[in-house]
């Protein structure tokens, strides 16, 4: 409006003048639009998405061999762990029972679904359970073998639940990195991707204490069984594979197994 | 409204003849006026269709984000104890009439686009605490309240110009005056950038 005034004649002698005004004008409202636009769009959907608290997600751990449903991928026999890193009845439990559920693993008569949940973070340990359950989900996210030596090596090198030092995340990237998963997960890790939704994981799944041991949804007493009783309970989902059998304790002090 | 015409004309005649107004700035007046009326009839149409049945989906709930039902029902929505839309039927109403009359060459005084002018300023101000709200603190959209944000910004830019045209000759009022087109525009970028940002983790999961 103040800029055309095409009434009067003496102002058509910066008719030019006005239109290269408009020119600018336009093309530097583009520019700081594009600009602001590009920004924007790239930091978005650069920022990964953060799984939220009340969200589920189990690391499903099988081998190529697991045995399934007539007709079917499901597997026949699941058992589902709800561990938390920091809980020492979880070590144990890890101690006697892991070189077994490994074995079912590997022969395909089980797929062990893995949640790692958190309900012993505390400002004195750093809200270690949440972080390096997060942080197993990021190396899970890499590779499932990673996960599995990682998995063990926290265990191995577990911290006392009223221990003076945990873990920071940089020695978490460090013993993921040590389980052969590196990539994206040492950025997982800092970023806390997982670490809201494994806050969330032991409400969300109804867990009241760890270890959880569920068999196909039917909860396994893991304080008065040995790998014997999961043994047979598998045979009976699965049948009789052969070689089956549960699998001596692991050593108190545990290299990471498989570690490179 | 042209500030580069005769110049002897604000300081005569204009007080007995009030302001003329040029037609696309007329024509402006009136579509935003009508667009505004528009959102604000059918909200309060719909505002009432939930008060007969609290169970009724109203014609803008697309969507988790974009769901006038979830919005019209929040406090906000009658921020001074009854509903916001009644605030937007009167004054619509108002600025359709002086778009109707700005088009009819009809000289309104200047101090009457003044007023508008502070009115549409004061809605602009009230637009923004329901657009922090609308996204930051009830987490949804209502399509026919953002059709009233996106008329009233460009109302607020062309009333003014009428109302202050003696005002933007010189010094930063003609500045700004230059550039109000690329204001608002940046206006609505950043506002629609707002909006991705904010409800990015539901537009993702629609690519």
């Amino acid at each position: 409006m103040a800029t055309n005034s095409k009434k009067n004649a003496r102002y058509d002698l910066n008719a030019a003048d006005r239109r290269r005004n408009l020119f600018i004008q336009v093309g530097l409202t583009a520019i700081v639009v594009l600009l602001g636009v590009g920004l924007v769009l790239y930091i978005v959907m650069g920022a990964d998405k953060k799984p939220e608290a009340g969200e589920t997600k189990s690391i499903q751990v099988s081998s190529s061999k697991l045995i399934t449903k007539e007709g079917g991928t499901e597997p026949k026999a699941v058992v589902s762990l709800y561990e938390d890193f920091l809980c020492p009845h979880c070590g144990e439990f890890e101690q006697k029972f892991g070189p077994t559920i490994n074995h079912l693993i590997d022969s395909g008569a089980i797929r062990a679904d893995y949640n790692m949940v958190a309900i012993l973070d505390s400002p004195s340990n750093a809200n270690y359970s949440s972080r390096s359950g997060a942080a197993a989900y990021c190396v899970a996210d890499e590779s499932k073998d990673a996960f599995r030596r990682f998995h063990a090596a926290l265990y191995a090198q577990q911290p006392g639940e009223t221990g003076a030092s945990f873990p920071d995340d940089a020695r978490l990237i460090e013993i993921a990195r040590q389980a052969g998963a590196g990539g994206t997960v040492p950025d997982c890790i800092n970023k806390g991707k997982y670490v809201s939704m494994v806050e969330g994981l032991a409400s969300a799944s109804g867990i009241q204490s760890t270890p959880t041991v569920k068999v196909n949804g039917q909860e396994f007493d893991v304080s008065t069984s040995t790998p014997e009783d999961l043994v047979a309970q598998i045979k009976t989902i699965v049948g009789d594979v052969p070689g089956l059998m549960s699998k001596p304790e692991a050593p108190t002090p545990t290299a990471p197994p498989g570690a490179p | 409204m042209t500030v580069t015409d005769s110049p002897a004309e604000p300081a005569t005649g204009e007080a007995r003849r009030g302001v003329e107004v040029r037609t696309p700035s007329a024509v402006w007046v009136l579509i935003a006026g009508a667009v505004g009326l528009a959102a604000a009839l059918t909200l309060t149409v719909e505002k009432i269709e939930i008060l007969i049945n609290p169970d009724y989906v109203p014609s803008c709930s697309i969507n988790p984000v974009l769901s006038c039902g979830s919005v019209m029902i929040t406090p906000q929505a009658s921020a001074f104890g009854f509903p916001n839309p009644l605030i937007g039927i009167v004054s619509f109403t108002i600025v359709v009439v002086t778009g109707l009359l700005a088009v009819a060459k009809v000289r309104l005084p200047r101090w009457y686009w003044g007023g508008l002018a502070l009115g549409t300023l004061l809605g602009v101000g009230f637009i923004h605490w329901l657009i922090f709200q609308s996204l930051y603190r009830i987490g949804a959209l209502c399509p026919y309240c953002m059709v009233v944000w996106a008329v009233t910004v460009p109302l607020l830019v062309v009333v003014a110009s009428i109302a202050l045209a003696p005002q933007l000759e010189s010094g930063v009022a003609r500045v700004v005056h230059q550039w109000r087109w690329s204001l608002v525009t940046l206006w609505f970028t950043a506002l629609i950038l707002m909006i991705l940002v904010r409800f990015w983790n539901y537009w993702s999961t629609l690519i």
